[in-house]
């Protein structure tokens, strides 16, 4: 069945990536990312001075900025804020750079759908831009099950958005999942039978929708994750071949 | 030349003592042996009690304890103009306020992130999860429409003030009274006698979803305690909330923090929040 | 964060290379950076790269009652508000003197000049109005924020298409892109600042400043003009005094630069037109 964005064939396709980085002179290290018609710019600088009653003293203390493209900053940017923070506490190796502060600053450029998601990947890129430590890296997608077809749609533009039941952000990390005995009751399987795969990061799904309707989201995301990571570790090594061009000449 | 043998020194601690210098020890502790400080199980939720209508001069009000947080919820309509985009629909605001009244964590000032991230997790549910169909707060199509302001106020504050604020909305919304309003060259006039069945509405709800907030404490264990309290909280790296309607449907679910965990680990959560909502569905009827 | 100070080397070498007739980035006392101007796939969006100061501009609208004592006039409001992303100085919620600033030349320069034209904005009199919303963020910061923010939002209300609308016997309904073509905003003129700094005791005049040529400056001016030689708004905010010829020497320089400005905003908006003409048409 045919999506609302005639771009795409299939309803598990995602929109063509687009990113940028080091694009901003003052920050320690920007980067832009594109799914599509949706772009954030995300800035990050660090480690740097801390107000006191924010200091950690074996840490470095992570602080998350979200700024709307059009508005005041309100609550729903805090949500995003607080999303995006926590999500990388585990994963920046902040015991390196205690009593510091890392600054990020997430500005949406344009909206089709799906900011959070660019929101995550840009902050991704930025930070391996500015040099933070990292313990993984992360990718983002978001997918959706639409009112009338019951379709899983992956990346849906905002036109498509409109349509939906219920919504789902998905952001896996980059690490081999523990090693699973075969056959583990604890395992989740879904009514094809195969096994869900994939230890998830953050997961935020609203709307009204069934347990198995979840599962296969969580799949379909899973998958679409990995091409992301791709196009980010592709992203990030033409960077290092065009700066070591540039030093070589 | 004679050598000192090394003697290890031992501290005693009392249990607060210890519970202060080592948190996440202290837990531990507990934990390992499947309990928590408070006595209650890894799976345990704390006492909950829903009192309805408890202020008279809201449209709809409601007070939830869940162990030691306290919540108030006072909903009063208020006659508002319409959008352009949605003339026949009225709204509904959901606003937590979470005050050094209920606890010496919170200044006085803005909310704080806390509370408009919960603000906006209700908000959300409401709207994504067709909670109340908005065209009944409709007075006159383009024109005049009522606007709920839900307030939840936060009275003691012991962890959990999502599960606790959601459930005092849905519980306050179940028992709103909207006078019927009559609109006359845009005016609105409402009679100001008494309530009764004939000059008052009340609000059918789609659905009644509720959630099931449960912190995850310590890596890689990846250990669930269910309903955290305050210092619990404070010892969680991560959380997971499961929201369900009466059906048994997700409304949503939400996981943020401590690092990766597994999809059967979610898939337990989801097990005991239908559980647990079950439970809470008796107290509001 | 607490701004750095520049060296007293980088501060000596500034006033010395001025005085030897040269700017540290090699332009000449007058020149303007490379301005460049992208559009957004929607209505309204622009971003301005002046050198390397960056600025988005982004337009919406939406329909309010209109103030009782002004029942014809719709609203035509700027925020200008600055995040740590342009600079670690700027904080949230702490405005400091430079925001102030700027954010107040804007409000000068574009809507005390009336460049909007707000009795344009009614739908219906005393009831419905448009009221349009810039929002400028800034993205980079390398001196002379107040040009480069000026340039997007004036750019980019004249990019702005609202949507159409219909009333009918008191019952207004907006039409949507597929029912309608939007309409542009109606635009009297188009005001431009250019902004000066001064060193050396006023013996130098530079137009643009970078960062560096802000935080060494002993004193600034920013002058708005259109295209058609009127005078908009004159800043001349404190630092060092000026002779009355320099500043009629100033307004002379900004005259030429409006212009050029402005044959690059309409050459940027005539191409972005062509090629949403091309990819409609496709």
């Amino acid at each position: 069945m045919a999506r609302l964005d005639k771009s795409r064939t299939s309803s598990h396709q995602l929109r063509p990536f687009f990113t940028s980085q080091n694009l901003l002179n003052r920050a320690d290290g920007s980067a832009q990312f594109d799914f599509g018609g949706t772009s954030v710019l995300c800035s990050v600088v660090g480690p740097a001075e801390v107000k006191i009653r924010d200091e950690k003293l074996d840490k470095a203390t992570l602080e998350v900025l979200a700024r709307p493209l059009v508005g005041v900053p309100g609550v729903k940017d805090k949500t995003i804020e607080q999303n995006i923070r926590e999500t990388l506490e585990p994963l920046v190796l902040s015991g390196l750079h205690p009593r510091t502060l890392l600054q990020i600053v997430v500005q949406t450029m344009q909206d089709d759908g799906c900011v959070q998601s660019t929101a995550f990947n840009a902050t991704m890129l930025a930070l391996i831009d500015a040099g933070v430590p990292l313990n993984s890296i992360l990718g983002s997608v978001t997918c959706m099950i639409d009112r009338k077809t019951n379709q899983v749609l992956l990346d849906p533009t905002r036109e498509e958005l409109a349509q939906a039941k219920s919504t789902h952000v998905f952001v896996f990390d980059n690490k081999a999942p523990p090693a699973q005995s075969k056959g583990d009751e604890d395992d989740v399987v879904m009514e094809d039978g195969d096994r869900v795969e994939g230890h998830v990061l953050f997961c935020e799904s609203t709307g009204v929708f069934t347990e198995a309707e979840y599962f296969e989201c969580y799949q379909v995301c899973y998958k679409g994750v990995q091409t992301v990571h791709g196009f980010l570790r592709t992203a990030v090594q033409k960077k290092f071949e065009k700066e070591h061009q540039q030093l070589q000449d | 030349m004679t050598s000192v043998a090394a003697t290890s020194s031992t501290f005693t601690f009392s249990a607060a003592a210890f519970q202060r210098l080592h948190p996440a020890e202290y837990f531990r502790k507990f934990v390992s042996q499947g309990v928590r400080p408070d006595g209650r199980l890894l799976s345990g939720f704390r006492p909950t009690t829903v009192h309805k209508s408890v202020v008279s001069t809201a449209n709809g009000s409601s007070m939830v304890r869940v162990g030691g947080t306290t919540v108030v919820c006072g909903i009063k309509a208020e006659v508002a103009e319409p959008t352009l985009e949605a003339q026949d629909k009225g709204y509904i605001v959901p606003n937590v306020e979470l005050s050094p009244m209920c606890s010496s964590a919170f200044k006085a000032g803005p909310p704080s992130e806390q509370a408009q991230v919960v603000s906006d997790a209700i908000d959300r549910i409401l709207k994504d999860s067709d909670v109340v169909d908005l065209e009944q707060l409709c007075i006159e199509k383009g024109r005049a429409v009522w606007a709920l302001w839900a307030d939840v106020v936060c009275i003691s504050y012991d962890g959990n003030i999502l599960d606790a604020a959601l459930l005092a909305v849905m519980t306050a919304l179940t028992n709103v009274r909207l006078r019927k309003p009559t609109y006359d060259e845009g005016v609105v006039t409402v009679s100001g006698e008494a309530l009764t069945e004939e000059n008052s509405f009340s609000l059918t709800l789609t659905r009644t979803p509720l959630s099931t907030t449960f912190a995850i404490f310590d890596t890689p264990n990846n250990t669930l305690l269910a309903d955290p309290n305050s210092a619990e909280e404070n010892v969680s790296l991560g959380r997971i909330t499961v929201t369900l309607d009466e059906k048994n449907q997700l409304c949503g679910v939400h996981k943020v923090g401590s690092g990766s965990c597994s999809p059967a680990l979610i898939k337990s959560c989801i097990e005991r929040a239908k559980e647990r909502t079950q439970e809470l569905r008796s107290l509001l009827a | 964060m607490k701004e750095t100070e520049p060296s007293n080397n980088e501060r000596e070498f500034l006033l010395q290379a001025l005085k030897d007739g040269h700017r540290i980035d090699g332009r000449k006392f007058y020149d303007f950076r490379t301005l460049r101007l992208s559009f957004g796939s929607e209505f309204g969006a622009v971003e301005v790269q002046l050198g390397n100061t960056r600025v988005l501009a982004k337009v919406s609208c939406e329909v309010v009652r209109p103030y009782t004592d002004k029942p014809t006039e719709g609203f035509v409001h700027f925020n200008t508000e600055m995040s740590p992303m342009a600079s670690s100085t700027f904080e949230i919620g702490k405005q400091t003197n430079e925001e102030i600033l700027v954010s107040r030349l804007i409000e000068k320069a574009l809507r005390r000049s009336r460049a909007i034209d707000t009795e344009g904005l009614c739908i219906v009199a005393g009831e419905k109005v448009w009221s349009v919303r810039v929002d400028i963020h800034f993205l980079d910061h390398d001196g002379n924020l107040v040009d480069a923010a000026c340039i997007a939002a004036i750019t980019a209300l004249m990019h702005f298409r609202r949507p159409e609308i219909v009333v009918d016997n008191g019952e207004v309904t907006l039409l949507s892109i597929e029912e309608a073509n939007p309409v542009p905003l109606s635009i009297y003129h188009i005001p431009i600042c250019v902004s000066f700094a001064f060193f050396n005791k006023g013996q130098h005049v530079i137009v643009d400043p970078t960062y560096l040529e802000e935080q060494v400056k002993e004193g600034d001016m920013t002058m708005t003009l259109n295209i058609h030689k009127e005078v908009c708004a004159l800043s001349k905010a404190g630092g060092i005094s000026l002779e009355m010829d320099q500043i009629l020497q100033c307004t002379r320089i900004a005259v030429v630069k409006v212009t050029e400005l402005t044959e690059q905003i309409q050459a940027a908006l005539d191409a972005d037109a062509k090629k949403r003409n091309i990819s409609r048409r496709k």
